[in-house]
């Protein structure tokens, strides 16, 4: 007999869906029914070490809002019916999910912080880890969707915000041989100048982390006058590891004649980073008749619209590389440069 | 006097070392980030709305997809309408974040939200 808690720690595993077209949401679940109709969220949990035919004797999911109200929602859980649930990088709605199934229908009166407690679902869990694929140490998700709740009632049920008892957990309690899973301190946080700025020292995905006692792990430096320890709104600290630093992958400048149209520079991330490029900006003086170029810089979306000659920069962000354009409508073709800097960020959900 | 936190470049003495050279400094704004969604404003919309409800105004980036798988690629917005993704713009409030598009397709928007409000 045993007991398996782990839970998320990682942006990329809380996921929805929004009704219709309204796209993929990361760092977070909604639940419930919208006026447009019934949200899909899923969470993903890592390297559960829970070997492959142990006997789920009972399984939950612990859900918590951060702020007191009602909220009427109905649930159905189903498991992601795969080996090794991999991160869920667009629209998993097309999954394949469990024959097994739970439906809950929490109180309509939530507390803030205070976690309410699902159905039993051990027979999703019992599911998935019966696979013949399944191994210790792979992941799962579960799929919630909205199971003839209220229309207009929904919310999230996750945020990045609290301390720990706000993220979803995923408790498996099982009989015969425990699972080998023990927690590296190597996963807990080192307080040397040298690895304490980066988050991602901190809150690696693997191995799991300690629970109930993970929230207590990480780096926290509140801003003065606000009690590190009692303090939630993100706004109140200088650095949190729970929220990663934007990275600068690289920075730089560049001059290019603008006759040649664009200036390419290559990063190969392997995905769209965010970036920002400044420029001069390109104008034609109709009283001198004669190009100019700005001493001041621009974000590199401008355009300049005359009678007869319009001039415009735009930065167009592929997976490997950005190209820095600088058009105008006619033949008018000088060499005049044009100059400017860029910084390149990486994306931490890829 | 409060309590601050330095991290100096590789070679610069912590205690003396002007900002520039400084790699971190509790009291200079970091940019860490809250939440990354993307979300498509459909058809027949002009504006998609994301709920951060953080209750302050975060500051935030937005980029809109533009051009067509493989070759799509990412902008910064604002955008002028130069016919590639059209007008797009965003504001923030306490609580939102709304994004406008004047296409009248989907439109795909990428929001980088921090987690600090304008304020060092």
């Amino acid at each position: 007999m045993g007991q398996y808690q782990q839970r998320i720690n990682n942006t990329a595993d809380n996921y929805y869906r929004w009704p219709g077209s309204g796209g993929i949401w990361y760092q977070g679940i909604y639940l419930g029914n919208t006026t447009w109709g019934g949200h899909n969220a899923f969470l993903r949990f890592r390297n559960v070490d829970i070997a492959q035919g142990t006997t789920i004797t009972s399984a939950y999911i612990t859900l918590s809002r951060w702020y007191t109200g009602t909220l009427a929602i109905k649930n159905r859980i189903r498991g992601v019916d795969e080996d090794n649930t991999a991160v869920l990088t667009s629209d998993a709605t097309g999954r394949a999910t469990t024959t097994a199934y739970a439906d809950w229908n929490p109180s309509s009166s939530w507390t803030g912080d205070v976690e309410q407690t699902s159905v039993d679902i051990s027979s999703v869990i019992q599911e998935i880890i019966d696979r013949g694929g399944w191994s210790s140490g792979n992941s799962l998700a579960l799929r919630f969707d909205d199971n003839g709740g209220t229309a207009g009632n929904y919310g999230p049920f996750t945020k990045y915000t609290s301390a720990g008892s706000v993220y979803p957990r995923l408790t498996i309690n099982y009989s015969g041989a425990s699972p080998s899973a023990s927690i590296s301190p190597s996963s807990s946080v080192s307080l040397s100048p040298s690895s304490s700025q980066s988050p991602s020292s901190s809150f690696s995905p693997s191995p799991s982390p300690p629970a109930p006692a993970d929230e207590r792990f990480g780096f926290k430096l509140s801003k003065p006058g606000v009690d590190v320890q009692v303090a939630t709104s993100p706004n109140d600290f200088y650095l949190h590891s729970m929220f990663p630093l934007l990275k600068v992958h690289s920075f730089g400048t560049f001059s290019f004649a603008i006759n040649s149209g664009s200036k390419t520079i290559t990063h190969n991330l392997g995905y769209k980073p965010f970036v920002l490029v400044f420029s001069q900006l390109v104008d034609y003086n109709y009283s001198t008749m004669a190009l100019s170029v700005s001493s001041e810089y621009y974000q590199h979306d401008w355009a300049i619209q005359g009678a007869s000659k319009e001039w415009w920069g735009r930065t167009e962000i592929f997976d490997n590389s950005i190209d820095i354009i600088v058009g105008q409508t006619d033949a008018f073709s000088p060499v005049t440069q044009v100059a400017g800097f860029y910084y390149i960020f990486k994306d931490e959900t890829q | 006097m409060s309590v601050v936190m330095k991290v100096s470049k590789p070679g610069y003495d912590v205690k003396t070392a002007d900002n520039e050279n400084l790699s971190f400094h509790s009291e200079l704004a970091t940019h860490s980030i809250y939440n990354i969604v993307t979300f498509t404003k459909p058809s027949g919309l002009t504006e998609i709305t994301y709920t951060h409800e953080l209750g302050y105004t975060p500051k935030t980036w937005v980029f809109v997809l533009a051009g067509t798988a493989p070759s799509d690629y990412l902008r910064r917005v604002p955008t002028i309408d130069d016919g590639t993704v059209g007008y797009t713009d965003y504001y923030i409030t306490n609580n939102q974040i709304t994004c406008y598009g004047e296409s009248a397709s989907d439109v795909t928007f990428t929001l980088v939200v921090f987690t600090r409000d304008f304020t060092p």
